[in-house]
């Protein structure tokens, strides 16, 4: 509990100011008023997903730096616990913030269904989780949202080679297909904390730089 | 490097004064090899049951290394180490790349080891969690959240090494107290100076109140205040716990630790106490007063230690294995400096003395 | 100097992601044009496309149908700041609306009401195209801008005129000769390749320009004689210079595939290079400069962050083709051919890119400054 407070007052606002920068735009940029079937689905995927990314890539972040990583890395609670409970309040705000545009297309008349909730959420927790992998791994959260970003580039062009992970299915009307995303997005999480553990405990390449050699 | 009073170096080896340099056989001198403790396994099993008893309960306050290797990659990092750490200053000399903070890592439980065996007070070092409620580290370059106060950054730290609220808030103020930090406690991290941030780093690794407390180079880019400062802590530290001092400063091992070893490439070169390597190196240091071509000449066959010029003559501080041809030539005592070059010289490495002047 | 700090470059991740990205864009989204010739048209289809004529004979019925349908359906579509927006009128004006329809068509409220889809209005005999356009910003106007009845919108979004065979035909005998067939190519590859780089470069620029402070050899590098618009300066010219490899390498890609489409023709490619330069180069200069001055300022990610909303602004407002203004970071041109509507906005088009170039003179100016003041001791603020 006080892990969670801590991190919430010194790593969570910039993040999610800039995730609710990002939701404002949404609602700047496209419209939010009476809008029925496909195009609901635009406003939830197009570009609200990089709330998403702005939630979720930087997790890693504030242990960036491999010399506050040290520190931290040698008490007694695992780092990955800390990183458990980052995730954690990360996913929720991107949750409540999905919520907060869902209600706010449902007071603006438009036909909002439980799936753009979920779909929503869904492309968001998906993307951003792209953005956690990159850069946990990388070790820099620059190459994170660079992923971000090209994936959802990748998605204008590459459709149909991205199958079920494609972003934006709600947009062209198909209403299935998001727990696809949901799973795929738990996979990376899961390979990120394995892939993380295994290389710091190895030291790798970088911990082998860091010694000075 | 080295560190002396006139610093001059270059990439030369050294050459014995008569003779050309004997490369010693690569290999610890026996006599060394136990002298901080029985630490192999095999010996361990070969006393009686009533003499392994107490044996294990001695582990129980050391530190001990079986056959660690250690690869990057190809690389080699860490060869073979085998080492006993007792209670009190330990003191970890070499180069710069010697595998120092690589050894230091995979102790504090950072980094993992490929092969070999290491138990922290009684505790393997694959428990890790165990392990890190044990040690205390301060790496090489202590950095925390800039963001964050003294203060917060000391509690959340406390938080992370699960020590309960009660006892954190009164050991925060203990160490803050100790570390002349008390007036800083609000300051957020990234105002500090060097000196602050390296008292902070002693006293976040001190919080959970550590068996054993690990830090990896403390003194670099400190003031020779802060630096005296900081190894009269480690001293006050170490009186009942187990301090690990990893460095390339010879005068801070010499100034703080009792017993030492010299790592060398990833290997352990030399073991002991800091009485027996000066006594290695009594009656090899030498000091002449020379100019032109003595001096260069000095400077190609020995290995220098130091110069100082004064007027028209330098003095010069080298190593010889017999009375130097040098006119004029005296021994001197030897210190930490002299000896530690004698023992890297003495195991074959090559050694990087002051043979040329490069002002 | 130049030489090692390019060298930099290449040792990192980031850089050939860039390249990667960028050679996939431009294979995924411009190679496909490059697999067959432009197809001369054939006499005897049915539509040959449209053309924007401003013509009040197609412009009036056109947008008065259009309004009267959206006064009817009760929302009207507009795109303030570019964007697309459903825009519902109070009673009020919903009021004044009718009124400006009532004379419009000439016709009461209660007779327009009754207006079926099929139903087209005929106007009355003494409307001029004068009042006519003053009655269509009154229009824009309650609808709060932005509407397809702005002056900016009207003669393209209603004075479009079917294409006869003779006009594609003479469309394409301009473009398809050796001296325009450059141009027309490199109107496409620029516009893929601008929204690309639009973004792309923020990565690398924030990743290298928190290079030192990643390395703690900030100080390292303050504490050197060479001044810090030589350091920055050089920086930059080595960063955006190795960031135009992958544009060279498609563009010669394209000449080749070209001049392999089109071997009967002698294809003058300077003035497509020309154009190439003056679109892109811009814009890559000043996305660079802009990411490392706010890299610099404040944060890598800051510079992420701002340059991602603005990129996706771009290119969510900007049309697909013609409709350059003097401020879009993006310029699209999203076909071969209909080079007139190209041409017609030239003077904009140079406004812009010259704009874009020196902005990006000023950023890495600014930059120059700040790097300075951090060398002095005057350290920006992180996060």
């Amino acid at each position: 509990m006080e892990i969670l407070k801590i991190n919430l007052r010194h790593f969570f606002w910039l993040p999610f100011g800039s995730a609710c920068g990002i939701l404002f735009v949404t609602l700047f940029i496209f419209p939010v008023s009476a809008l029925k079937g496909a195009e609901v689905g635009k406003t939830f995927e197009m570009f609200f997903p990089f709330v998403g990314a702005a939630m979720l890539t930087p997790v890693f972040l504030p242990e960036q730096d491999d010399s506050i990583r040290d520190v931290i890395a040698s008490k007694k609670k695992s780092c990955s616990v800390v990183y458990a409970v980052r995730l954690l309040y990360s996913v929720c705000a991107l949750a409540a913030l999905t919520l907060l545009l869902t209600a706010i297309l449902y007071l603006n008349e438009c036909e909002v269904h439980w799936f753009h909730l979920y779909g929503g959420f869904a492309s968001a927790f998906f993307l951003g989780s792209i953005g956690f992998t990159v850069s946990g791994i990388g070790g820099n959260a620059v190459m994170g949202y660079m992923a971000d970003v090209v994936y959802y580039l990748a998605c204008y062009g590459m459709k149909k080679q991205l199958g079920v992970f494609w972003l934006f299915r709600m947009s062209a009307g198909i209403k299935t297909g998001k727990t696809w995303l949901i799973a795929g997005a738990f996979l990376l999480i899961g390979l990120t904390f394995g892939m993380r553990n295994l290389r710091f405990r190895s030291g790798g390449r970088r911990g082998y730089e860091k010694t000075g050699r | 490097m080295v560190h002396g009073n006139m610093r001059h170096f270059c990439n030369r080896k050294f050459r014995h004064s008569v003779e050309e340099p004997k490369v010693l056989p690569n290999i610890m001198p026996k006599a060394f090899c136990y002298v901080i403790g029985n630490y192999s396994g095999t010996q361990a099993s070969a006393v009686p049951e009533t003499e392994g008893t107490k044996l294990e309960e001695r582990n129980r306050d050391r530190i001990i290394l079986e056959h660690v290797n250690k690869f990057y990659g190809k690389k080699q990092a860490l060869k073979d180490v085998n080492l006993t750490i007792d209670q009190g200053m330990f003191g970890l000399l070499g180069r710069n790349g010697a595998g120092k903070t690589t050894l230091m890592k995979i102790l504090a439980a950072l980094h993992g080891k490929q092969s070999g065996k290491i138990t922290v007070c009684g505790v393997p070092i694959e428990a890790a969690g165990e392990i890190r409620g044990l040690i205390g580290y301060l790496p090489q370059d202590f950095s925390m959240y800039p963001s964050m106060s003294v203060q917060e950054a000391l509690d959340y730290l406390g938080v992370l090494s699960e020590v309960p609220k009660k006892e954190r808030r009164e050991r925060m103020d203990m160490l803050l107290q100790k570390m002349h930090l008390s007036e800083e406690r609000n300051k957020k991290i990234r105002s500090l100076s060097g000196g602050m941030k390296r008292r902070l780093g002693i006293a976040q690794a001190l919080l959970h109140d550590p068996r054993v407390l690990i830090v990896d180079e403390p003194t670099a880019g400190l003031d020779p205040e802060e630096r005296i400062r900081f190894r009269n802590l480690l001293c006050e530290t170490a009186q009942d716990r187990i301090v690990i001092l990893s460095t390339h400063i010879v005068g801070d091992i010499e100034a703080a630790c009792e017993n030492l070893a010299i790592l060398n490439e990833g290997e352990i070169l030399w073991k002991g106490t800091l009485l027996q390597i000066l006594k290695e190196a009594e009656g090899k240091v030498w000091q002449a007063e020379a100019d032109g071509r003595e001096l260069e000449r000095i400077r190609k066959q020995y290995i220098v230690t130091g110069m100082l010029k004064q007027g028209m003559h330098t003095h010069v501080r080298f190593l010889s294995e017999t009375v130097p041809e040098a006119p004029g030539a005296a021994a001197l005592e030897a210190n930490c400096e002299d000896a530690y070059l004698y023992c890297l010289y003495r195991n074959g490495c090559e050694v990087m003395g002051g043979g040329e002047v490069c002002l | 100097m130049f030489i090692k700090e390019c060298k930099k470059n290449f040792h990192s991740i980031i850089f050939w992601v860039f390249v990667t990205v960028m050679l996939l864009g431009f294979r995924t989204q411009f190679v496909p044009e490059l697999s067959q010739r432009m197809a001369e048209p054939v006499p005897g289809l049915e539509s040959y496309g449209t053309m924007v004529v401003e013509s009040p004979e197609i412009i009036m019925p056109a947008a008065v149908q259009n309004l009267v349908g959206e006064y009817l359906q009760g929302y009207y579509a507009a795109w303030p700041m570019s964007f697309y927006k459903k825009v519902y009128l109070k009673e009020a004006e919903r009021l004044e609306m009718a009124a400006v329809i009532e004379e419009l068509t000439g016709l009461t409220g209660e007779e327009f009401h009754s207006f079926t889809e099929d139903e087209s209005c005929i106007l009355p005999p003494g409307l001029s195209y004068e009042r006519f356009r003053e009655l269509m910003q009154e229009a824009d106007r309650l609808i709060g801008g932005g509407s397809s009845y702005s002056d900016r919108n009207l003669i393209s979004q209603f004075g479009q005129a079917p294409k006869r065979y003779e006009d594609a035909l003479t469309e394409y005998r301009e473009n398809v000769t050796g001296a325009a067939l450059g141009e027309v190519y490199a109107r496409l590859y620029c516009d893929y390749m601008g929204i690309f780089l639009a973004i792309m470069p923020v990565f690398a620029a924030a990743a290298f320009g928190d290079l030192d402070r990643r390395a703690k050899a900030e100080a390292l590098i303050y504490g050197r004689k060479a001044s810090s618009a030589k350091i920055a300066g050089i920086r930059y010219a080595a960063l955006t210079g190795c960031l135009l490899l992958p544009l060279v390498v498609s563009f010669v890609y394209t000449v080749v595939r070209l001049n392999g489409l089109y071997p009967e023709m002698n294809i003058v490619w300077g003035k497509a290079v020309l154009l190439t330069v003056v679109w892109l180069l811009p814009e890559l200069l000043f996305v660079t400069s802009f990411a490392m001055l706010l890299t610099e300022l404040v944060s890598p990610l800051l510079a992420v962050f701002v340059q991602g909303i603005w990129w996706f602004w771009a290119v969510q407002s900007t049309e697909l083709s013609g409709g350059i203004t003097k401020w879009t970071l993006l310029i699209r041109h999203n076909e071969l051919g209909n080079s007139s509507v190209f041409r017609s906005g030239q003077g904009v088009f140079v406004w812009n890119r010259t704009c874009y170039f020196i902005l990006a003179a000023v950023c890495i100016a600014v930059e120059i400054m700040v790097y300075e003041k951090k060398r002095r001791g005057y350290g920006g603020w992180r996060f």
